[in-house]
């Protein structure tokens, strides 16, 4: 992707960018949907933009708002076991399954 | 034979469930009937399970009868918006890539109302993922609006709303991201709450923006709102961000009004790109409460705006860090097999089929903020104007005890006239702070305007403090006093 951190969208998005992205995403896109979502994402970053128009000096980050004390501090289970989901409950729902095994494909080829 | 004038309140069936006057099993043909009738052009579900409603209707009749207690929504038939997890029938998210899911576990706001003794009719279509404001985004087939039905019901929960508004149940459950319960509740003339964050469990909610995600109740009146929410509010432990906060029963000091009412009306809610119908039913309001006794007071709230950019940051990277479990391998739609593909491909490939083009976009820019050089850029500001637009609420909390303003900038659009993504965005100005800010907010009809030969109904929002639910309650059940509702839609 072009552009830096001062001036994120100073330069049009590139189909290029666009398919970086989908990467990053694990995304396939057909190439027929590239250029609507350029246009789509240039858009919406061009008015996301505004905020670089509030004055953050200083501010801190808020990653969530539950205001601690509603919160009730950190909460941490004890260590016993509990009641988990059944195993076999999980593979009959995954979408191809050797016996106790969910199947995917080969994860290291021959050269690795 | 039951008639349509038979469809009681929720409140008011509960009641006569609970004493032996009604049938719950009656009840639930009832509500079986009009969804035959009418949902064949609504689309409100998804799935409808009736044989098994008719047996808890059947059984709740057997324990009034024998003389045992019954639960505070006995007889309720509840619609369930179809991301939130079910053991009933699938859990789809109106999503091809959910299309076969079936959930192994029930969400806990489910669980608590089948507890007490409300009856699940049915899972309603949604925007895929909660993501779209106009029910228009389902894989399943555009959701319409029961007022005109050309119209859309809004989003997310827009076969929610509309089968509330339909009087295809009691009541119904909604989730709110960036407006997604009190949106399409304006849209369809219904009551929609979305709690503080926090207050209700999020567990069993398929996550979307889970700084953000709350469930509520999409009802036909104050009061039912209000009783849904007692019963699925309150701490879980599987849920490490609900909140251990009493839940407040109000009963019957919801009729009572709030002594000396202090409502903050925000400048920048009236706003001159607003429909004018939408000001002056604002304007209406504040009228009606000030002569309920209520003082108006001028507040400002300068980066209301600035609240769609902070959102389409933040929600959309919440996102795409959410939907990466989606990868077609443990569950949900994987793509056919593909010699020599490898474990990327084969991710891609199953998300570019089982996603619709709306989700994809949000994945796209989530992606995009949260990837190397952007992140402080954009996901650090967002989240540092995230804290101006909370310490705004905070100051504007000091001089009233509730905002009032409108829910959305219009009333209804008609199918098809928001084509561009940006613009169906902005339609949630009024609503997302509160998901920013996680305080709570309530829609709340204000009469309806004749548009192209159909009335549509037309809604004013309220929003109070984090877990400030009963003055926000009490407040609403002033304005609806005043206002009236606008009953259920006309059936076609």
């Amino acid at each position: 992707m072009s552009g830096g951190t001062d001036s994120p969208s100073a330069e049009p998005l590139s189909r290029g960018d666009v398919l970086k992205v989908a990467r990053l995403a694990r995304l396939r896109l057909h190439p027929e949907q590239v250029d609507r979502m350029r246009n789509d994402l240039a858009a919406v970053l061009s008015h996301i933009d505004r905020l670089r128009g509030v004055d953050c000096t200083g501010v801190e980050p808020m990653n969530q708002p539950l205001a601690a004390s509603a919160r009730g501090g950190n909460r941490l289970d004890s260590d016993e076991p509990g009641e988990t989901l059944d195993v076999e409950a999980i593979l009959a729902r995954a979408p191809v399954r050797e016996g106790t095994f969910i199947a995917v494909p080969k994860v290291l080829t021959d050269g690795d | 034979m039951a008639t349509d004038a038979d469809l009681l309140e929720l409140h008011e069936h509960v009641a006569a469930v609970s004493s032996g006057r009604r049938s719950a099993e009656e009840g639930v043909r009832l509500v079986l009937d009009r969804i035959e009738r009418l949902d064949r052009t609504l689309r409100c579900y998804h799935e409808v399970f009736a044989a098994e409603a008719l047996a808890a209707g059947r059984e709740i009749d057997r324990r009034v009868r024998s003389g045992e207690k019954v639960g505070p929504l006995a007889g309720a038939c509840v619609a369930v918006k179809d991301n939130l997890a079910t053991r009933l029938g699938r859990t789809t998210c109106s999503s091809r890539m959910l299309e076969h899911w079936r959930s192994p576990y029930e969400a806990t706001c489910v669980e608590r109302l089948v507890a007490a003794d409300a009856i699940v009719i049915g899972k309603t279509n949604l925007d895929e993922f909660a993501m779209g404001s106009s029910g228009e985004h389902c894989a399943w087939g555009v959701i319409r609006n029961p007022w005109d039905p050309r119209r859309v019901p809004g989003g997310s929960s827009a076969g929610s709303a509309a089968a509330v508004a339909a009087g295809l149940c009691h009541v119904a459950l909604g989730s709110d991201t960036g407006g997604s319960i009190r949106q399409p509740a304006a849209f369809c003339g219904c009551v929609g709450l979305k709690p503080s964050y926090g207050r209700v469990s999020r567990w069993g909610l398929v996550a979307f923006g889970s700084s953000l995600d709350q469930v509520g109740p999409i009802a036909r009146s104050v009061r039912d709102a209000s009783l849904v929410l007692e019963v699925i509010a309150g701490e879980d432990r599987r849920d490490a961000t609900s909140a251990r906060m009493p839940v407040e029963r109000l009963g019957g000091s919801l009729e009572e009004p709030v002594e000396g009412l202090r409502v903050g009306l925000p400048r920048e809610y009236l706003s001159e790109a607003n429909d004018p119908a939408v000001n002056a039913a604002v304007r209406r309001a504040a009228e009606a409460l000030e002569a309920a006794g209520a003082t108006i007071v001028a507040v400002d709230l300068p980066l209301t705006e600035v609240g769609i950019s902070t959102y389409y940051v933040i929600a959309p990277a919440e996102a795409s860090s959410n939907l990466a479990r989606f990868d077609g391998i443990r569950y949900g739609h994987r793509a056919a097999p593909v010699a020599g593909e490898d474990l990327a491909e084969l991710y891609a490939r199953s998300r570019g089929e089982g996603f619709g083009d709306e989700v994809k976009r949000r994945i796209m820019i989530g992606t995009y903020v949260l990837s190397s050089g952007y992140y402080d850029a954009y996901y650090r500001r967002a989240l540092q104007v995230r804290r101006l637009i909370a310490e705004e609420f905070d100051r504007a909390f000091e001089r009233c005890d509730v905002l009032l303003g409108p829910t959305a900038p219009t009333p209804a659009f008609p199918i098809g006239a928001q084509q561009d993504p940006l613009s169906m965005y902005l339609c949630d100005v009024y609503t997302v702070n509160a998901d920013i800010a996680g305080i709570c907010g309530i829609s709340i009809p204000a009469g309806t305007t004749a548009v192209d030969g159909a009335a549509l109904p037309l809604a004013v929002q309220l929003q109070a403090p984090a877990f400030a639910e009963g003055l926000l309650l009490r407040a609403s059940r002033m304005l609806e006093q005043v206002m009236g509702t606008v009953g259920l839609a006309p059936a076609r």
